[in-house]
């Protein structure tokens, strides 16, 4: 792998060069004041951009427009990307890489052909997995979808959908039997978000942000043609779909922490140690910076063997969990340690620019965000079930099926 | 994860390597053997460490050009990883990993090579006798006038902790010289002005000694490297001892892990496995955790020490103190999580948590690696 890497050096300088050219240094502080609407289409647009240069979907086969590149370009896209600090395609993330995951998995040749390509023309995702009465038990979920003919009525209420107030379409598990044990009566539609009887309400976080939204559905209709996979499939198929975002989707975050200890090197350089010393002076706050710096690569590390595994074998395993659980609390032990050293300054209340990741530089707000990961996609209490019971063979807790 | 390496094209041999360690060590340093040797003499045990030699183990490291079969670290890290698991000697480390790694540095004399690096090859133990890096090197050495010009020196001072040292033929001690300069120097441990005393550590797993010497003569001839040759000479014990110590601790660890998850599988409380409590299994993930993570740290650092890469040092003090402070964290839970039983001292618990713990310190400590590896990686400035 690493050899690999190196050979690439042509393709390197390429992506380094086309990010001098199209990444625009105050990207940041342009989206720090801007409104939804700007930011949103900021997103766009810099998704576009990055699709005219094959770099939008890496991990793509060329039948469906992506670059099909191989596992060594992708990781050089991304840490030539992370290097030049360019904004995530954030806002495209849901489509790229959980309905691509997703239908190629499960999806019927139609399926893709409509889907697909418009992901590379823009068309926006979000998902509807979670509920409020289904968070780590995602499969006691109760929005149910009856048969109606050619069609679906829909009925529930869905939470944590990510993006949704700028969806167009869906990603939603429903059940269609309850009267069999709760994995086996699920099934995975694809909703329109226009269709009537959706609405949509964003939700405030902790961070400030109101990304997270609300999902209402009322007698929404979907037609049968949107199911995908087999009825009361869809549990298994959700798998795919959840191992998409703990696959090689983290090798981008892995990078990008690299980066993010970059950040922190760079608050160090302008704090002070108590006494008033340079801080990269002080032998406690460097002992606490090269315990980070340690972990950082530790992280890319064990995302590079993850990784090596999947090529070997196939398919994402349950060690994926660890990597999930080690990324979301490195980042929430880095971003801990910027908001420590900056003092007080950082507690003065800053907006934090969409698009950027989980590490903007805006430490606190970057912190605050940090519980984003370790609740997110499984809390890491269920990755560390998952751990316990796929990975070393513990049984099951007596009452959860 | 995998225990296996690498997708490249000798990771196979190395997955064999592994398998076949570990059924020779299952064979012939099982449980009952480690056992007996704990309350036991200071003695190496030199059944085991035939069946090592007649393995070829220790001509591993050594060159070729010197009878060895010249592998880089990923075989011998491998190999030390078994040792650990398996709670045994330590005279692999000292002799065929340390000591075949300070003879093979570049300054060390061609005819020192000759002599040395084919009798560590064929299963003679030599050791090195190192003050704890950071620490004051105890041992002076004053300059005579020698053979052919050359000045040998005299050496005085004891080091106190050196593994393995009753079972060694020779001895390269690090010293000072009057004016503060470095020198390795190669004592025989048949002199008579060199003394070796058993000590007993709480690792009663290997085999330690101080080494005392009463104004030792080394001859020109048996100076082994000088000033900036010696501080060279002195960083490749370090590098090898360190990244030996971190696959040592990383093998110990998953020893550790395979047991909790064993005993969470068969003891019962509350009428259930105490492994399908929550509190109890988000635990072992934890562990589990720890050990897939210090596991790629050592096979980063195996990967890069011993074929000339100018980051290996950084890479080693990286895997050091991780591994070394991970798998003495993953031991102590080792004693903690099997409860009163795993507190006594019939249970190998303990074993595991003093292996961890020297582990951790011997080749520098933690905070000695962190911060030879914060100058190294973290800007002053």
């Amino acid at each position: 792998m690493l050899a690999e890497l190196d050979v690439l050096s042509d393709f390197r300088g390429e992506v380094r060069r086309w990010c001098e050219a199209n990444v625009a240094p105050g990207w940041r502080s342009a989206l720090n004041s801007c409104s939804e609407d700007d930011a949103v289409a900021f997103q766009r647009a810099w998704f576009m951009t990055l699709h005219e240069a094959g770099y939008a979907a890496p991990h793509w086969s060329r039948e469906w427009g992506g670059s099909d590149s191989s596992l060594a370009e992708q990781i050089v896209l991304f840490q030539e990307l992370s290097r030049a600090d360019a904004p995530r395609a954030s806002l495209a993330f849901i489509g790229l890489f959980h309905t691509y995951a997703t239908l190629i998995h499960a999806g019927t040749n139609e399926q893709k052909q409509r889907h697909l390509p418009a992901v590379l023309d823009g068309t926006v995702w979000c998902q509807g997995f979670s509920e409020p009465e289904a968070g780590s038990d995602l499969a006691g979920l109760r929005t149910r979808a009856v048969r109606d003919g050619g069609r679906y009525v829909v009925n529930g209420q869905k939470i944590w959908s990510s993006g949704a107030a700028h969806a167009d379409w869906c990603l939603l598990l429903a059940r269609t039997d309850p009267d069999v044990p709760k994995r086996k009566g699920i099934s995975y539609f694809l909703l329109d978000m226009r269709t009537p009887g959706v609405e949509v309400r964003p939700i405030r976080q902790a961070s400030g942000d109101a990304e997270f939204c609300e999902l209402f559905l009322n007698d929404v209709v979907i037609p049968a043609e949107n199911l995908v996979g087999a009825e009361n499939d869809g549990w298994r198929i959700a798998q795919a779909t959840l191992s998409a975002e703990r696959g090689p989707a983290i090798l981008e975050l892995a990078e990008r922490m690299r980066t993010g200890f970059e950040m922190v090197l760079d608050t160090a350089r302008h704090c002070t140690a108590p006494g008033g010393s340079p801080a990269l002076a002080d032998p406690e706050i460097r002992d606490r910076l090269v315990r980070c710096h340690t972990e950082v690569e530790v992280l890319n590390l064990l995302c590079l063997k993850m990784i090596e595994n999947l090529l070997r074998r196939g398919g994402v395993g349950p060690e994926a969990s660890i990597i999930k659980t080690y990324y979301s609390e490195l980042l929430q032990r880095l971003t801990e340690l910027a908001v420590e050293l900056s003092g007080l300054d950082v507690h003065v209340l800053a907006s934090k620019p969409r698009a950027s990741g989980w590490i903007s530089g805006e430490w606190l707000v970057d912190h605050i965000t940090s519980w984003e990961w370790t609740i997110a996609g499984g809390t890491n209490e269920i990755q560390r079930n998952l751990i316990s019971e796929r990975v070393l063979g513990l049984p099951r807790e007596p009452g959860m099926d | 994860m995998s225990t296996s390496t690498s997708t490249s094209d000798d990771a196979i041999d190395l997955d064999e390597l592994r398998e076949s360690a570990r059924a020779f060590l299952a064979r012939w340093c099982d449980p009952q053997r480690v056992r007996s040797r704990l309350e036991g003499g200071d003695d190496v045990d030199a059944e085991l460490w035939g069946r090592i030699v007649d393995l070829g183990w220790p001509a591993i490291a050594v060159p070729e050009a010197y009878g060895g079969a010249g592998a880089g670290f990923r075989e011998l890290a491998v190999i030390v990883q078994e040792l650990g698991r398996a709670l045994a000697p330590g005279t692999f480390v000292s002799s065929a990993v340390v000591a075949a790694a300070a003879l093979s540095a570049e300054a060390v004399p061609e005819a020192l090579k000759a002599e040395w690096l084919p009798r560590i090859a064929s299963g003679d133990v030599v050791v090195v006798a190192l003050a704890p890096p950071g620490s004051p090197v105890a041992v002076m050495a004053t300059a005579v006038a020698g053979a052919g010009g050359h000045d040998g020196v005299v050496v005085r001072g004891t080091v106190g902790v050196v593994a393995d040292a009753a079972a060694a033929v020779a001895i390269m001690v690090e010293a000072v010289d009057d004016a503060g300069e470095p020198v390795l120097a190669l004592v025989e441990t048949a002199d008579t002005t060199v003394t070796v005393r058993p000590v007993r550590m709480a690792d009663l797993t290997r085999r330690f000694a101080s080494v005392e010497l009463h104004s030792t003569v080394v001859e020109p001839d048996r100076v082994l490297a000088r000033g900036a040759d010696a501080v060279a000479a002195v960083g490749r014990i370090v590098d090898w001892g360190a990244a030996a110590m971190a696959a040592d601790a990383l093998g110990v660890g998953e020893r550790v892990l395979d047991g909790v998850v064993d005993y969470a599988r068969q003891r019962v409380q509350f009428g259930r496995v105490i492994g399908s409590f929550q509190a109890y299994k988000h635990r072992c993930a934890d562990l589990l955790i720890a050990v897939e993570s210090a596991r790629v740290a050592v096979e980063d650092a195996a990967l890069h020490l011993g074929v000339g890469d100018p980051d290996a040092a950084a890479r080693v003090s990286l895997a050091k103190s991780y591994t070394g402070d991970g798998m003495a964290t993953v031991a102590g839970e080792g004693v903690q999580l099997h409860g009163g039983i795993g507190y006594t001292w019939e249970h190998d618990s303990h074993l595991f948590l003093k292996r961890a713990k020297l582990d951790q310190v011997l080749y520098g400590d933690s905070r000695w690696h962190r911060r030879r590896l914060a100058g190294l990686r973290i800007p002053t400035a």
